[in-house]
């Protein structure tokens, strides 16, 4: 009969609540404890597997936030008399893109002629939502939900995502 | 005396190019984003109407435009004059020396959530195509 060894790092609440029933429990009742440890140890790891991703995708996200600006900091980069994409215009979309929650999606970046920064989240050409970032933290968006709905919005950025904007992130992003 | 085919006034049915000049701005899907149909200096929208033009003709007019702003011609996409006019724009043809089928879509609203709003809307209407010319070299170095 061949012996698996598992070797991990179980949280310590877990473990003290392991001895508690060990000590006052028969041995049929163990299984369904093991079961529940294994159950909450990997639903621990796979939150922090998640916590990782979001962290490698903001961190992605905010390099081409400085490559963006970077390429679109001189007078007439699109091409048609373009505005240049300041590093304040830069630094505040930055602390609205640190400012969104755990999980949330990350945008695509681009920019605007007025030398504004803008970030997507965009499934459908019909289920889009773009927001501008200006250096005063200005913020200006626009949303498509579905062929029928609309959304358009004006908000000074203070060191909050607004709350609609968080319900159109999830209302263009959802399954 | 006539007016030049440019000068003509643009119908509903006619496809206007917008070139775009500008990296990033095709999404993974081959779709394109909305900002380069935001309006400059929030007023017009400079586009290049097909009419009377070969495919080659069209996309040398718009290799005509990079090469004199500098810039790389990336593609452009094409919207017919009605999606504008949907959205109370108007086209106006204003020929230019270099380019006597340019136009300018015009009557932007004011307030910039609904030039977004109105540019999300084109967007989804517009049909992008890459540029099938190999972009030009890079300039030479210089000769210390």
């Amino acid at each position: 009969m061949s012996k698996t060894t598992i070797q991990a790092e179980l949280p310590p609440e877990l473990v003290s609540q392991a001895h508690d029933f060990l000590a006052h429990s028969s041995l049929k009742d163990i299984n369904g404890l093991v079961e529940a440890a294994l159950r909450d140890f990997f639903g621990h790891h796979a939150r922090r597997s998640e916590e990782t991703h979001t962290i490698v995708e903001r961190q992605g996200t905010l390099q081409a936030l400085r490559a963006r600006q970077e390429s679109c900091a001189k007078s007439g980069w699109d091409g048609h008399g373009a505005e240049p994409v300041s590093p304040q215009a830069r630094d505040r979309a930055q602390l609205f893109l640190n400012s969104l929650p755990a999980g949330c999606p990350m945008p695509e970046i681009g920019a605007e002629p007025d030398g504004h920064l803008t970030l997507e989240w965009y499934r459908t050409p019909s289920r889009v939502l773009s927001v501008s970032v200006g250096p005063e933290g200005e913020l200006n968006y626009a949303a498509l939900v579905g062929d029928t709905s609309r959304r358009t919005g004006s908000e000074i950025f203070q060191n909050a995502v607004p709350g609609d904007l968080l319900h159109l992130i999830q209302q263009v992003c959802a399954a | 005396m006539m007016p030049g085919i440019g000068e003509r006034p643009v119908a509903s049915e006619e496809i206007l190019a917008r070139f775009i000049l500008r990296d990033g701005c095709v999404r993974a899907d081959g779709t394109l984003r909305p900002d380069p149909f935001m309006p400059f200096k929030h007023v017009e929208l400079s586009v290049t109407r097909h009419l009377g033009l070969e495919a080659s003709e069209l996309w040398a007019a718009g290799s005509l435009v990079a090469e004199e702003t500098g810039t790389t011609l990336h593609g452009r996409a094409d919207v017919t004059a009605e999606v504008f006019e949907k959205r109370n724009l108007h086209v106006t043809p204003k020929p230019l020396p270099n380019n006597p089928n340019h136009a300018d879509v015009v009557d932007w609203p004011a307030d910039k959530p609904s030039q977004k709003e109105i540019a999300l809307l084109i967007d989804r209407d517009a049909v992008f195509q890459a540029n099938p010319l190999p972009p030009p070299p890079p300039p030479p170095p210089r000769a210390e």
